[in-house]
This record gives structure tokens, sequence and C-alpha cells, in this order.
């Protein structure tokens, strides 16, 4: 017994050596990487508001009043290949957008998979931390939201039990009689597919790439028959529902946090 | 249709006790033990409980094929279910031989031999030979008559030089091989060898041909958390409830999938809302369990761009239906008549339907990936057609 516990210790020594020679290689640790991904209400034809209801006017000269509002991102991949078709072009109009369909895995080191709800009624232009991970050194094209149902485990259902089962909820008025209007949905919204500008690269230790997933909440109602929305015909909804994936614009930015050298 | 059910159990039943047919007997060395050609990737087929002959299949293809089969000689099993359509009939509910409609859309056979359950919801129909014996001794609606009338359809086919000499071959051990244990253990068999997975895409997967992109588009999107359509039609038969030789824990699955939510209670409509229409509930139907209500086995989907229209009630015309008025909101709704309301929010819905919302481009890859599931070999197989020649063939087929 004793025999093979040497035998194991000194495999594992070896191991360990040769690892840290491996990672001394270059005279430089790879450690630190990482994807921190956020999310904010963005305006795209108004300037931003404070937190509390969102006001504003669609393409068709209706006003809106979003008295609340919640949805539900679920999953964010930072995408090594773009080839596939459903990829957006980082400059593409929005409603070019095609969208590309992938197996839910919890999480993985290229996946941020934290169900979290998000109140629309945050201040807009005041980013959400929606959580980070440590992707693998490599050089990554684009990003790829999901918006889904929140189940039991999403972050911030505590503050929001009525999220529960629910994508996308939105309440409010609109028009000169103030007709209310409710959007209620566990549909999974078509991905959030938007190619970065530039192939990101991540190789240094530090370096950090910023994700943020901008909702232009404004443009959801523009070309919508508000009436039919309020009588809660599939047609409109499914037209905001669109709309909510289609508008969404992704901002990435990177900076290195800090190196760790070898002599470190 | 419960009396039916009943009936069906117990004839079922009696059978059971009777014996009355050598279906399980060892085989005999006057027949030839029927070998599976399985596609790649196909499991063995579980067959013991009717083990399968090349003569006990021919004479089952006989069957199948013979409007004899029925009390008043119009329909035979293949007036529900037709090879040209996946072995379904392109109605919306069938017809048996003597007028009778039935609240059900006739199922399609393909690879029903790996059914842990056969039917659309009753858990009691375990294997093909059972299956054939309720359809053989349904009595409501009569789906081919036999109940008390075994005699009569028995003789017909042993008075027939043709069925003299395929009974023989298929039951040689037998002096008196007219039984009804004998034909429903031949239709059985017959039925049990029709196995598809030749579809474009199996060849593809295969390294035998390929699928254009979309396929593989629609593909993805079936297999996706955000349409979750495999989790009911999933693994090599694109269903659920299956079982095979290798199948160590049987899993027997029926789900509610919101096609009906109406309001009760009411005649034939116990709960308070979630309520399928009367007389076609599902496994609520034998349990009364008010959770069972609208619980269906999920099908196979291979060939289903053959088998419209489509649900266990036939109730919705095409497969763009069924993805852009059903399953994308979560549940279809129904704005006036009896059945009115929104199956999206019936309580008693599977959690797994969420819905979801596609793009044009995405519902034109979603079909084109249910086409690729059509397998022509299957469709136009000679060994599975008609042995009289009365059953036209697919146009397509050569």
């Amino acid at each position: 017994m004793s025999c093979t516990l040497n035998r194991l210790r000194r495999g594992l020594a070896l191991v360990g050596v040769l690892a840290l020679l491996a990672a001394c290689s270059d005279g430089e640790l790879r450690s630190g990487l990482q994807a921190r991904w956020s999310i904010q209400t963005q305006p795209v034809n108004h300037d931003p508001q404070p937190a509390g209801a969102k006001r504003w006017t669609t393409t068709e000269g209706v006003d809106i009043t979003l008295t609340a509002g919640w949805v539900v991102p679920s999953r964010a991949d930072l995408a090594p290949t773009c080839d596939e078709p459903g990829f957006v072009r980082w400059d593409w109009p929005a409603w070019l957008g095609l969208s590309r369909a992938q197996a839910h895995i919890p999480a993985s080191p290229t996946r941020l998979g934290t169900p979290t709800v998000v109140d629309l009624l945050a201040a807009d232009a005041e980013p959400l931390g929606l959580g980070v991970i440590s992707p693998l050194p490599d050089s990554y094209c684009g990003s790829d939201w999901g918006i889904f149902a929140a189940d039991e485990d999403a972050v911030g259902l505590d503050q929001t039990p009525q999220m529960l089962g629910l994508s996308v909820l939105l309440q409010g008025h609109y028009g000169p009689e103030q007709t209310v209007f409710e959007l209620r949905s566990s549909r999974s919204l078509s991905p959030v597919q938007r190619r970065f500008p530039n192939l990101e690269t991540l190789n240094t230790a530090g370096e950090q790439l910023q994700l943020r997933l901008n909702l232009a909440y404004d443009a959801w109602f523009d070309g919508v028959d508000m009436a039919a929305l309020a009588r809660g015909e599939d047609n409109a909804v499914v037209q905001v529902l669109q709309a909510i994936s289609n508008t969404a614009s992704v901002t990435v930015s990177r900076h290195a946090q800090h190196s760790i050298s070898a002599a470190d | 249709m419960k009396k039916s059910l009943i009936a069906a159990m117990l004839s079922l039943a009696l059978l059971g006790c009777g014996g009355g047919g050598g279906s399980a007997a060892p085989a005999n060395p006057a027949t030839t033990p029927f070998t599976f050609k399985l596609p790649e990737g196909f499991p063995q087929p579980r067959t013991q409980d009717n083990p399968l002959t090349v003569e006990k299949v021919e004479l089952g293809r006989h069957l199948f094929y013979d409007r004899r089969m029925s009390i008043n000689e119009a329909a035979s099993c293949a007036s529900c279910h037709e090879q040209r359509k996946a072995f379904t009939d392109g109605r919306k509910t069938s017809t048996g031989p003597t007028g009778g409609v039935h609240p059900r859309n006739a199922m399609s056979l393909t690879n029903v031999v790996y059914n842990a359950r056969q039917n659309w919801a009753n858990p009691t129909l375990r294997t093909l030979r059972e299956q054939a014996l309720a359809v053989m001794f349904a009595d409501d609606p009569v789906e081919l008559g036999w109940a008390d009338n075994e005699d009569e359809i028995l003789a017909r086919f042993a008075r027939d030089t043709l069925y003299q000499e395929l009974f023989a071959k298929a039951y040689p051990e037998q002096e008196d091989p007219y039984t009804v244990n004998n034909v429903a253990s031949a239709a059985a068999a017959f039925v049990a060898t029709l196995i598809s997975g030749e579809s474009a895409l199996d060849q593809a997967n295969n390294g035998t041909g390929t699928v254009p992109p979309s396929v593989r588009r629609g593909e993805a999107l079936f297999f996706s958390e955000r349409l979750e359509c495999f989790h009911c039609h999933g693994a090599f038969n694109f269903a659920q409830s299956v079982q095979h030789d290798g199948t160590t824990l049987e899993t027997v699955e029926f789900k509610n999938n919101g096609l009906y939510n109406i309001a009760g209670p009411g005649p034939g409509l116990p709960l308070d809302n979630g309520n399928y229409p009367a007389g076609n509930q599902g496994l609520y139907e034998f349990t009364e369990n008010p959770t069972d209500m609208g619980r269906f086995r999920a099908p196979t989907l291979r060939n289903i761009e053959l088998t419209a229209p489509y649900m266990h009630d036939g109730s919705m015309a095409s497969l763009e239906d069924v993805i852009t008025k059903h399953y994308a909101r979560a549940g279809r709704r129904i704005n006036a008549g009896p059945n009115a309301g929104d199956g999206s929010q019936s309580p008693l819905k599977d959690p797994l339907l969420q819905g979801f919302v596609l793009s044009e481009q995405e519902l034109d890859d979603l079909m084109s990936f249910f086409s690729a599931l059509t397998d022509w070999d299957f469709v136009c197989n000679p060994e599975f057609a008609d042995p009289f020649g009365n059953i036209p063939m697919h146009e397509q087929c050569p």
C-alpha cells in the first residue's frame, strides 16, 4: 500500500513540476482573463431617463408610459466563431438580424448561465452587472445572449416573484386615454447575436472584456398596434418580443487590469 | 368511450388467460426467425412477447391489408394506416367500418415497435399484440368489429386457400391456427417491422448523404433550450416513452401540452379549468386523476411531414400551425366555441412549454428539418406495401 502511495506522490510531483514549467515557459502566467457581463436600458430615440416610470413616444406618435417592466437575460455566450449565418454583423441594421439557436448548457468558461431578473425601471445607462466568466485564451468574434423564462434559481426573483416562469413582463399605458396594456410572456426570445467590430483576442494575463447588452426599450413599440397589444393579441405580442431582441445592441470594451509576470 | 376501453381491456385479460395461440412458444424449426435490418445507430427492438418469424410477418402483412379483418369487410388496418402517409390516414379523426367516428387521429405506425406504450394515452397497452387486440375488439366506436364476431371472421381466413397456406407456414406446430391470438400476433409482427431510419437527416448523419444548411439550422433550433422540442421528441426515434432491448429502466410519460384549456365544471368537463374536450381527455380517462387531464404520449416525429393533420385529435392542419399557433405561444388559444380557452394559461400544462419567438427564416429552417425526417425508403418499401395491390403507393415512389 505504502509503495503505491509513494508512486502516486512521485507521479503527482512530476505532474506539478511539468505544469509549473509549462506555465512559466514564456515568462508570464496566463491567468485572470475575464469577461464581465452587464445590462442596461439605453433609449435610442430619447434622452436617458432616471429610475422610475419610463415615458417616450413611438415612431407613430403614440405616447407610452411603462409603469413596470422586467426581462430575464438567462445566458450569455462569448463566441470564438461567428461563421454561422445567425450571427449579425456588428454594424448591420438590427432588422437584418437572423437568429441562431444553441443548446443551453448551464455554464462554461465561455458562458454565463445565470438567469437574472432585470428591472426596466432602473435608471438608464447605468449598467447592472450580470456576472463574470473566465474564458480561455482565444480570439472571440461576438456574443450571443438568450432571454428565457425565469426559473426558481433566477437572480432577483426574491424581489420579483411574479416573474417566475416569465421571460418578459411589461405593464403601462398609452395614448391620451391612458389605455392600460400588459405584456406577460414566458416565451424564449430570439437570441441577441452580435459580432464584435474587431476580433477580440484575450491572451494577456489580467485582460478583461466588458460586454454590455443595451435594451432600447423606446423602440419596442414602434409599429405596434397598441390596441391589439392591449387586447393581448398574439401578433402584437410577438412583434414586441421580436423588437426586444432586434433592437438590442451590444457594447464591447476591453482593458488590462494587471499583469502577473513570472517575476511576481 | 370508457365502455369500449373497458371492453377492450376485458378482452385482453381474457385472451391473456386463455392462451389460444402459440406466440410465446419456442421457435419452430419449420419457421425462419425474422432478422431486423436496422438503420445505423438503431437498437434492437424488444419482441420477446411475440417472437417474429418471416412467415408470421408475411401472414401479418396480408391480414393488415385485408378488409375481411373487419366485421362488414369494409375496412382493414390499412384503411387508417396508409403507407403513403407514413401509415396514417390523412383524416382529422378516423372513421370505422360501421361509420363510427373515433375521437383520435390515427397514429403513425413508424417505429411503433420501440414504443413503451402504444396509442395516444393508454397506459395499459404495452405491446403491439395488445394494441392489435384493442383495435380488433373496440366497440365504441367499432374499429374492426371482432367482439362477438370472432368465429365469423376467423372462418373467412380458414376457408381461403391463400390463408390456409399462410397460417400453416406461420404456425406449423398448430393443428388449428385460426385463432384470435394468432391473428393479433401476426398483425403485430408485421407492424413491428415498420422501421424507419433512413431519412435524409439519417443519411447525412451517417455520412451517406447530405442535407442543406437550412436543415442543420433547423436541427439546432429543434435541439435548443429555446424551443425545447427535443425533451419530448428526442433520441433516435424523436419520441418519448421508448423501449428496446437495451432498455433497463422503463420510462413512460404522458404530457399536457396546452392544446386546450376549457373552463368548467360542466357536462364532461370535471375541472374548474384546464379541461380537454369531453370524451377526449387523455390519461385522465384511465386514472380520473385531475392532474392527468389532457396528458398524451409524445409520438415519433419521423415522417412527420406526411402525417397531417396533427395532434391527438387532428385539430391542427399543418406543421406550421403546430409551431406558430401552438408551441410558439406555449399553448393554443381558441377564441370562441365550446372549446374556447387559452391553452398557454392552462394550470395543467407541462412546465417545459414556455413558448418562443421565431423569425420567418427560423420557421423555414425548422420546416426543412422536419422534411428531412421523411424516410422515402420506408414510405416506398415494397416489403411494407399492400400484397393485394389495391392501395396506391405515394406518388413519389418509383
